[in-house]
């Protein structure tokens, strides 16, 4: 028999995978694929939270509330969309002026 | 005829079985973006997690976004994830340059937020309010077989209803995205880009 | 009007079900790869027959005296398929020093198994109903009929890319580099039209189940009637897709030897090249399903669920895929090859654009006129 638990469990992982990920991966690619994963781990909490809602039964609005969850996933998803586009094309930008893709090495703002 | 009955065990252990296996795929995949040192590989077991994700989906009654998620992430974010791997890196073969000297950092802030987070998402008994529907724990064929699959239908409903300002503020989101990433990334006339690999 | 939802909510799973679903899966992957060798002789024939050739017409039955009055007959080189797979498992299994060899094994499955995987939600015909009237249940000629099928489909089949992207790049080569480069960004190009073309017509059915489509199509007009413009942007996509001629940029010859696939040989080649012809049938399908009507057809009963008559359906289906099949091959020996920025510029200034314009319309047709089609 599996706890709903399990769902935030994997989502509690990704989540600390991700993060991990951004803060020690140098390669530009790889932190994006790194924040890829934190985005999803939210999307599985909520969706996970979402389920619970729905099947908590009883209360007229709980369609309203499991609608909640499963609608922000469909926007983070958006948003990933976006954030994922304007990465790549930064990372682009990034690659052809110093025809590398470490992290490290885009250090123009700082002086 | 005891083929025939709906929910007997073997249909349920099935059913378990199969959830186990995708979350275990998931769960593996996931760990191994971080530790692969190849870029490529590493972009393949994203695409094989965010997969699994969208199988966990499905066991959670969200078929409509499983969907969404196979389409959009698995179809469209890792495809141009791999398609960035390929337009910035030159060797068929590529090992990320570790900086080991952040590792440790990582590993402390990671341990920062990860143990709160366990603490409220995992640690919480969530099951104390217990009902009839729930009692049987999630992902078994009868508790599948009981709850009815949020509808598309009405999801749609409550997308241009309910929550039509957020909707219609991704959409723009969108489309600055869209336009900013195709400025960012566009050809200029004193570069000798990377284009010429495309065609 | 929403028939195939009632029935999938009436019955909840049993192991007798999970049993015939197996089978479903069996025969549907049984008869989809007998289609397939039949489908490389055609495209072999017509070939031969524009070009004015004969293609291949030696390969038949044996000169066998058992045989009688067939020894020896060539069959039309109906048998070529099978002579070729011959030459292809006999074939050196190849796999380059410096390729990543873990990738470039798996690449080739990865093209064929979402493929497959699309397959799993086609309607090829109502069903036949079992037992009696109150215990019995219907078996659908569909193995998996859920709410949102048609996008499950497409999904799926945009996973596939993966494999050429992936084959390419593992192989250490560059000309199989820019075959992948070049399969990601077609893809993605396309896809975008493609989608869209398939929204109108289901904003035009009002369901995204396949079998609703269908039956929307049976009692009103062929999808290809209501939304023509979504046809002709969902058939130019659908070539895309399947890296056919007139846009088969990943592995053009004259420019990139082979692409994505050039390092590969014996029974990994014959996977891409499976899950070319794989592709194409299930495009086809998805044609047929979304603007063809289907397994239907004016005149016949579409929901007749006695054992007989529910035959009628799946041979329907099966003639129009042929049709559209034929016309695959047709386009590839018959047009020239595009200019990859061309391919780009098609896809991304003119179907894009007419796309979301017959959307728009759709939409604001659909709002006006009818509103009871639209759910």
């Amino acid at each position: 028999m599996l706890e709903p638990k399990i769902v935030f469990a994997l989502a509690a992982v990704l989540f600390s995978v991700g993060l991990y990920g951004v803060l020690s991966r140098g390669n530009l690619v790889l932190l994006l694929m790194s924040l890829e994963l934190m985005l999803n781990a939210a999307n599985v909490a909520l969706v996970g939270v979402a389920r619970y809602w729905a099947g908590m039964g009883g209360a007229a609005d709980d369609f309203s509330r499991a609608h909640s969850g499963q609608f922000f996933t469909l926007m983070v998803m958006a948003v990933a969309a976006a954030e994922v586009g304007v990465g790549l094309a930064i990372i682009v930008a990034v690659f052809r002026r110093k025809h590398t893709s470490a992290a490290d090495l885009a250090t123009e703002l700082k002086h | 005829m005891l083929l025939a009955e709906a929910n007997t065990p073997v249909t349920d252990w099935i059913y378990t079985l199969v959830f186990m296996a995708v979350f275990v795929t998931t769960l593996m995949a996931g760990l191994w973006v971080v530790i692969a040192r190849d870029v490529i590989r590493a972009g393949v077991s994203l695409f094989i997690c965010l997969s699994g994700v969208a199988g966990i989906y499905f066991f959670l009654n969200a078929q409509f976004l499983a969907v969404v998620q196979i389409m959009v992430y698995v179809g469209g974010t890792t495809v141009l994830i791999l398609f960035g791997v390929m337009l910035t890196n030159r060797a068929p073969v590529l090992t990320s340059r570790r900086a080991t000297d952040r590792t440790l950092a990582g590993w402390l802030a990671t341990v920062i937020v990860a143990a709160p987070l366990f603490v409220i998402l995992v640690g919480r008994d969530l099951m104390e309010k217990k009902d009839v529907k729930t009692a049987n724990g999630w992902f078994t064929m009868k508790e599948a077989a009981a709850q009815a699959p949020i509808n598309t239908v009405a999801l749609g409903d409550a997308l241009l209803t309910s929550y039509i300002l957020p909707f219609e503020i991704a959409s723009l989101v969108l489309l600055v995205a869209l336009v900013g990433s195709a400025y960012l990334a566009r050809r200029r006339e004193d570069e000798s880009g990377i284009e010429g690999r495309l065609s | 009007m929403f028939l195939a939802a009632d029935v999938a909510a009436a019955h909840s799973p049993s192991a007798l079900e999970y049993l015939l679903n197996a089978l479903k899966v069996l025969a549907a992957f049984g008869a989809i790869m007998s289609v397939i060798p039949f489908m490389i002789w055609l495209e072999r024939k017509v070939a031969a027959w524009i070009q004015h050739r004969d293609g291949p017409n030696k390969v038949g039955l044996p000169r066998w005296k058992i045989l009688g009055p067939l020894s020896g007959f060539h069959m039309w080189g109906l048998l070529q398929p099978l002579a070729d797979m011959i030459k292809l498992i006999l074939k050196e299994d190849f796999i380059p020093r410096r390729a990543d060899k873990f990738l470039f094994v798996i690449a080739p499955a990865l093209v064929f198994v979402p493929i497959a995987l699309a397959f799993s939600v086609i309607p090829f015909g109502w069903g036949f109903h079992v037992g009696g009237a109150e215990d019995g249940f219907l078996v659908r000629y569909q193995i998996a009929d859920f709410g949102t099928g048609i996008l499950f489909a497409f999904a799926v089949m945009s996973m596939s890319v993966h494999g050429l992207t992936l084959a390419g790049w593992s192989s250490y080569n560059k000309y199989g580099q820019m075959g992948s480069v070049r399969a990601s960004a077609q893809m993605i190009s396309y896809e975008a039209a493609m989608f869209m073309a398939v929204l109108a017509m289901v904003m035009t059915t009002g369901s995204l189940q396949l079998d609703d489509i269908v039956l929307w199509q049976s009692t009103h007009v062929w999808g290809i009637l209501a939304q023509p413009i979504a046809f002709v942007i969902f058939l130019i996509c659908a070539f895309a897709e399947t890296n056919r001629l007139p846009f088969d940029f990943p592995e053009a010859e004259p420019e990139l030897v082979a692409g994505y696939h050039i390092e590969y040989g014996s029974m990994k080649f014959a996977m891409f090249f499976l899950g070319e012809y794989y592709g194409m049938v299930v495009q086809s399908c998805l044609i047929v399903t979304l603007f063809l009507g289907g397994w239907t057809l004016p005149g016949i009963p579409a929901t007749a669920d006695s054992f007989l008559a529910s035959l009628a359906g799946p041979l329907v289906f099966s003639v129009k895929v042929m049709c559209v099949l034929f016309l695959y091959v047709q386009v590839r020996w018959s047009l020239p090859r595009f200019r990859f920025d061309q391919l780009m510029s098609l896809g991304w200034k003119r179907l894009i654009p007419i796309a979301l314009a017959n959307l728009v319309v759709t939409a604001i047709l659909g709002v006006t006129f009818a509103a009871s089609n639209m759910r």
